[in-house]
């Protein structure tokens, strides 16, 4: 700050500018830092079966892994989830069998195309990808799953392989510990780890799964040959 | 530089405001609402982009209003917008593109010329990059576990962006002292130049009073010269008459010693008549009073009439005189008097300083410059002029030096009139050195006199 020059008066006033800038960037800091702090906070964990449910409506593929991702269908950080998920299905050797199930309590059962979001268009246009509709969160509950981008892998005999999020952050696409995960599972490489956090909203309020309708609709996207 | 300082500042707190409100725009647009479940709340995104976006903005934008083109203030402003920076990625979910931000925002600041606005900047991404990887190291790595130095890699690639722009500012701060430089000198050299002009405008205005009295006393001279010439010419004109009836009258009565004595007497005032006669016309023309009678006349004619006239004049020193007509000089239209006055001043001056020579008389009728002009030649093979002596002939009252003057006389009038006479008709006259000595006299008038014609006669300078 060479080219100031103040008087007593001056320094006084610049006295309190330092001061003014030492509570900014201490605002400004606490402020990025509780930004960050939720954006890397992972919403709960799923408590997921080790085997397949049998009671799942959701049929498993006998030759192929097969991959279930649990979404809020309005939740926006799943946006991430969901291109995470188109990422993996264009890298995968193999594609799994690979469903989206967009949950839809039961508070909103009425309230029609609620579920019909961007968010819904886009799982459903990536291909060999199935998007279900979960009424009431049944399927949800069956996979034990609590947060939007809940994604399960299961080996063709019905065991667990993997259980987590996609992404490395709140609504953060690119690279991550889940989606490496996954690839790797899917190319029969050795995984680190089976587990990872899962960046999303919950998939429940309380009141949520007041109902048990067992209604549910199954969209498929463009086919495309393995 | 304060000013490049300054108007940075402003643009850097129009910018900071465009931003904020674009953070609020954008999160409202990607990321309104955060659910759980059924129940939806605004989303802390936008919470953030108004408030915390506000806050980073609020003290950069204070600073440059109140302070701009203090140095804490774009240290601020570098802090702030690296701090922006770090918002815009959180808002827009890590895009890739949101990036750019950080590069484009440094290259902005670049425009300060002060390479010192990116050291804060750099120390924001740094400890942002830093932190983060402490804490969360997937969401800027996309792994759980990476290790310490990683962040060095994000840092080293700002600090390859720095590298450019510090030499670009130093550069740009080079450039504009030079041009300072050169603008300081280039006012300096316009306070000189308009110092000169005024100088020299005092400078003509002095001259040109000098001017003035120079022509007013010269006018005045050249007055008094014509009135004091005629009250001299008045009584010479009698001595004159007076000694010529005295002659005649001692000669009838037989008285020779006297005959000799009036000769002188007549000779001396003849010689003061003519000397009177010829300061009279440069008076004349000093004073702008001599006027030209032009009429048409025939060139041969007067030249034969002249020679007439003049040849025992010649023929005295045992001179030979030849003219020569190079083609029909036909007719001029011009001042007949004047005309013959030239031919005879110089075929007289010819006389005078050639001995046992030979004279010649040469016309021509050439084209010059686009104008039909007569050309009269006088040759001698007298003492000739040398070129020393060339520059002083036409001039009034000096020979060629003081000694010609003592040897072979005259008033000094001649030549100067011969010049005057040409300047008034719009001819010109020179003076050169044929091979084999003497002296060559050239006189080109114009065939019709006029403006025109007296002007594209005058040699070129």
């Amino acid at each position: 700050m060479s080219d100031d020059t103040p008087s007593a008066a001056g320094q006084r006033h610049w006295a309190l500018w330092a001061v003014l800038a030492v509570l900014w960037t201490g605002a400004v800091t606490a402020g990025l830092a509780s930004l960050a702090a939720y954006d890397n906070a992972p919403g709960a964990a799923a408590s997921a079966p080790p085997r397949w449910p049998a009671a799942s409506r959701l049929a498993p593929d006998r030759e192929r892994p097969t991959l279930v991702m649990l979404a809020h269908p309005r939740c926006t950080c799943t946006r991430a989830s969901v291109g995470e998920l188109a990422e993996l299905m264009a890298r995968a050797p193999q594609r799994p069998k690979a469903y989206v199930v967009f949950v839809k309590p039961g508070r909103v059962a009425a309230s029609r195309a609620w579920e019909r979001t961007d968010l819904w268009d886009r799982a459903a246009g990536i291909p060999d990808v199935t998007v279900v509709r979960d009424d009431d969160g049944h399927e949800a509950a069956l996979f034990g799953a609590e947060t939007s981008g809940q994604t399960f892998l299961y080996a063709p005999g019905g065991a667990l392989l993997f259980s987590g999020g996609t992404t490395g952050a709140r609504g953060h696409p690119g690279d991550n510990a889940g989606r490496a995960t996954l690839l790797a599972l899917l190319r029969h490489e050795t995984a680190s780890r089976r587990t990872t956090p899962v960046f999303g909203c919950s998939l429940f309020a309380a009141g949520d799964r007041a109902s048990d309708s067992p209604a549910h609709e199954t969209t498929h996207a463009h086919p495309h040959a393995n | 530089m304060q000013d490049i300082y300054a108007r940075t500042d402003r643009t850097f707190a129009k910018l900071m405001l465009l931003q904020w409100v674009a953070g609020i725009v954008f999160a409202l647009w990607v990321s309104p609402l955060a659910w759980t479940g059924s129940d939806s709340r605004t989303h802390i995104h936008v919470y953030a982009a108004v408030i915390l976006g506000g806050l980073i903005s609020a003290l950069p934008i204070a600073l440059a209003l109140l302070h701009p083109g203090a140095a804490v203030t774009r240290y601020t402003i570098a802090t702030a917008q690296m701090l922006m920076s770090a918002l815009l990625i959180h808002l827009t979910g890590g895009r890739i593109e949101t990036h750019f931000h950080v590069f484009g925002s440094l290259a902005f600041l670049a425009f300060y010329r002060d390479w010192r606005v990116l050291v804060p900047a750099t120390v924001v991404v740094a400890a942002d990059h830093f932190l983060r990887g402490l804490f969360w190291p997937q969401s800027v790595y996309g792994l759980l576990a990476v290790s310490n130095w990683r962040w060095l890699e994000h840092a080293a690639w700002v600090l390859f962006e720095d590298v450019f722009l510090v030499m670009s500012c130093r550069r740009g701060v080079r450039e504009v002292l030079q041009i300072a430089v050169r603008t300081a000198t280039l006012q300096r050299a316009h306070e000189d130049q308009r110092r000169h002009a005024v100088e020299q405008t005092e400078l003509v205005a002095r001259l040109r009073l000098s001017q003035q009295e120079v022509e007013a006393a010269t006018r005045a001279k050249s007055e008094f010269v014509a009135n004091m010439s005629h009250e001299l010419r008045t009584p010479l004109n009698a001595i004159t008459l007076y000694s010529e009836l005295l002659q005649e009258n001692a000669q009838a009565d037989g008285r020779e010693d006297d005959l000799s004595d009036l000769a002188k007497i007549r000779g001396a005032s003849k010689h003061l008549l003519g000397l009177i006669n010829g300061l009279l016309d440069l008076s004349k023309i000093e004073a702008g009073r001599m006027e030209l009678e032009i009429e048409r006349f025939d060139v041969r004619q007067t030249v034969d009439d002249l020679i007439g006239t003049i040849d025992a004049l010649v023929r005295k020193n045992g001179n030979t005189l030849s003219v020569t007509y190079d083609g029909d000089p036909g007719t001029m239209n011009a001042d007949v008097t004047k005309t013959r006055q030239i031919l005879f001043n110089l075929l007289s001056n010819a006389a005078k300083f050639t001995t046992a020579g030979a004279i010649s008389l040469r016309t021509a009728r050439p084209i010059v410059d686009g104008v039909e002009t007569i050309e009269f030649v006088v040759t001698d093979t007298g003492i000739g002029v040398t070129e020393e002596q060339k520059a002083r002939l036409f001039r009034p009252f000096v020979q060629a030096d003081t000694s010609i003057a003592r040897k072979f006389g005259g008033t000094g009038l001649g030549l100067a009139l011969v010049s005057r006479f040409c300047d008034l008709m719009g001819g010109t006259v020179s003076v050169e050195t044929p091979e084999g000595g003497g002296a060559r006299f050239t006189v080109r008038l114009p065939v019709e006199h006029g403006p025109a014609a007296e002007a594209a006669a005058r040699p070129a300078a």
